[in-house]
């Protein structure tokens, strides 16, 4: 989808949810005044974090990382613990990649936030290295009240000089001081878990829970 | 801030900030050195293995630190690029950079370290590598011993845009760049900004970030070197090759671009001064930039 054709559903009040696949392509031009207007949920995974995260600094909209139907009702799904506790905070993030390329081009504050992250492979290990490097000195985490880990697709098998994208992952989250709760059925291809709305992460008890 | 030029029998240190080069590598490029008249040392942890990196980031700093703060070692040769210098960043000893400035000579991961050391104190380096032979040895050996200006020859690129500019010139590996948007990169007033790269799927948006951010506000020009996708053959590039990128990101700002300059992922690259006043001139096709030593 594109940017004339997003502003469209955006503002169609006939339109009450839009499924999308768009990247950042889409955000300068964006009808912001018809979002506050009348807001819907976007569904979306990879990209269309962009959309996500600028549409909640700019309007404090909700979404939805996924794909597929919204399944009704409170949700709770269930996870491998790396770093046990327990959080509650608003759920923001999303895809990886998107994440680092809005660093101070529109990033909003995660401060107090539960972080999602998921990941497609663009590139090899040092790419997720590199772009978790980046948000954390950018310091794009500080107030980050627990992590999320969802799927990071296209890594099954890869394995770059003895490390794998855990190794990885778990060198840099699990030294946030935060609970971490990674391997949730989170990402593309899985049902819409919503964003900007209140969750509760046990990691302790691997379970990340949705109302 | 330019450094004072190499001189036969001076100690040069070898070093892997980033991902380690095999025991040959290493000795081939000490070698090479050692051919130029130089001593060169390697580093404690130049060989570590530590997943994809040369060792722990803790060993990998010690390693760096110690060369700029010994008195004795007048420039840093990096062994390989890869992955990882972007790690050791916030962690580079400023006060023994600007108490003792040597150049760094390396390029791809280890334009991290080029971009923190000039955006704390204007330390002057050398884009490119040891090693490869030819005119990249050669144009290395060149710019750390000779004091005279450096001229590189731009083939026809579809992405030039005429013009002339003068500004300092920085940047090199498009990924590295980026990895200071937020995070440290000052406005690149007066600049002229380098950019090259292995195949980059985020290239646009990486553009685009930038110019969301303002970062680009009072550039003075851009020199392209390889990046894949600027192909002159390709009728109709698709919008994520990066001479589509270009031309739409770039291409508007009212500045001159330089494209197709021998600078990059090749085998046969001509190493660059960065931190230091260069000139491009798109109707002579020439990009001539000061020597980084004095």
């Amino acid at each position: 989808m594109n940017a004339a054709q997003l502003n469209q559903a955006l503002r169609d009040p006939a339109v009450r949810t839009i499924a999308l696949d768009a990247d950042h392509r889409v955000l300068d031009g964006l009808d912001l005044d018809a979002v506050r207007a009348d807001p819907k949920p976007i569904i979306g995974a990879g990209a269309t974090t962009f959309v996500h995260m600028e549409l909640w600094r700019e309007c404090g909209l909700a979404g939805y990382h996924g794909e597929g139907a919204i399944p009704p009702g409170p949700r709770r799904l269930t996870g491998q613990t790396w770093v046990t506790g327990r959080a509650e905070g608003v759920l923001l993030g999303g895809s990886l990649g998107p994440l680092r390329a809005m660093i101070g081009a529109g990033l909003p504050s995660l401060d107090g936030a539960i972080l999602l992250l998921t990941g497609e492979r663009t590139q090899g290990l040092g790419q997720v290295d590199r772009q978790l490097t980046h948000l954390i000195r950018a310091g794009a985490f500080a107030g980050v009240r627990a992590v999320a880990v969802g799927l990071f697709t296209g890594f099954d098998g890869l394995v770059d000089r003895d490390w794998t994208l855990t190794d990885v992952l778990t060198d840099h989250l699990c030294a946030l001081g935060v609970p971490v709760l990674a391997d949730l059925p989170i990402g593309a291809g899985h049902p819409p878990v919503p964003i900007g709305l209140p969750a509760v992460l046990d990691a302790t008890g691997a379970t990340l829970s949705i109302d | 801030m330019r450094c004072p030029r190499l001189r036969p029998g001076d100690r040069v240190r070898v070093l892997s900030p980033a991902s380690f080069p095999d025991q040959a590598w290493a000795d081939h490029v000490m070698d090479t050195l050692a051919g130029w008249g130089l001593r060169p040392e390697l580093g404690k942890h130049a060989l570590d293995r530590h997943g994809f990196l040369a060792g722990t980031d803790r060993d990998r700093l010690a390693d760096l630190n110690d060369a700029l703060r010994d008195p004795g070692v007048r420039a840093v040769v990096t062994a390989m690029g890869g992955a990882g210098a972007y790690r050791i960043v916030d962690g580079l000893d400023l006060a023994a950079v600007r108490a003792d400035p040597k150049p760094i000579v390396g390029f791809s991961d280890i334009t991290n370290l080029h971009l923190a050391l000039w955006a704390a104190t204007g330390l002057a380096g050398v884009h490119g590598c040891v090693g490869p032979g030819g005119r990249t040895d050669e144009s290395c050996r060149r710019l750390l011993f000779d004091t005279e200006p450096i001229t590189l020859h731009a083939d026809p690129s579809p992405v030039t845009v005429a013009g002339r500019a003068t500004g300092v010139l920085v940047g090199g590996s498009v990924g590295a760049v980026s990895n200071f948007l937020g995070a440290g990169l000052p406005r690149l007033d007066g600049v002229i900004l380098c950019l090259e790269g292995p195949q980059n799927p985020h290239f646009d948006r990486l553009l685009w970030g930038m110019l969301r951010a303002g970062v680009l506000a009072g550039i003075r020009g851009f020199a392209i070197g390889d990046l894949p996708g600027l192909d002159p053959d390709v009728d109709r590039p698709g919008p994520d090759q990066a001479v589509t990128v270009i031309r739409e990101r770039l291409g508007g700002l009212g500045v001159p671009i330089l494209g197709g300059l021998p600078f990059g992922h090749r085998t046969d690259q001509i190493c660059l001064p960065l931190g230091v006043t260069a000139t491009m001139d798109t109707h002579a096709g020439t990009l001539t930039v000061e020597s980084p030593v004095y």
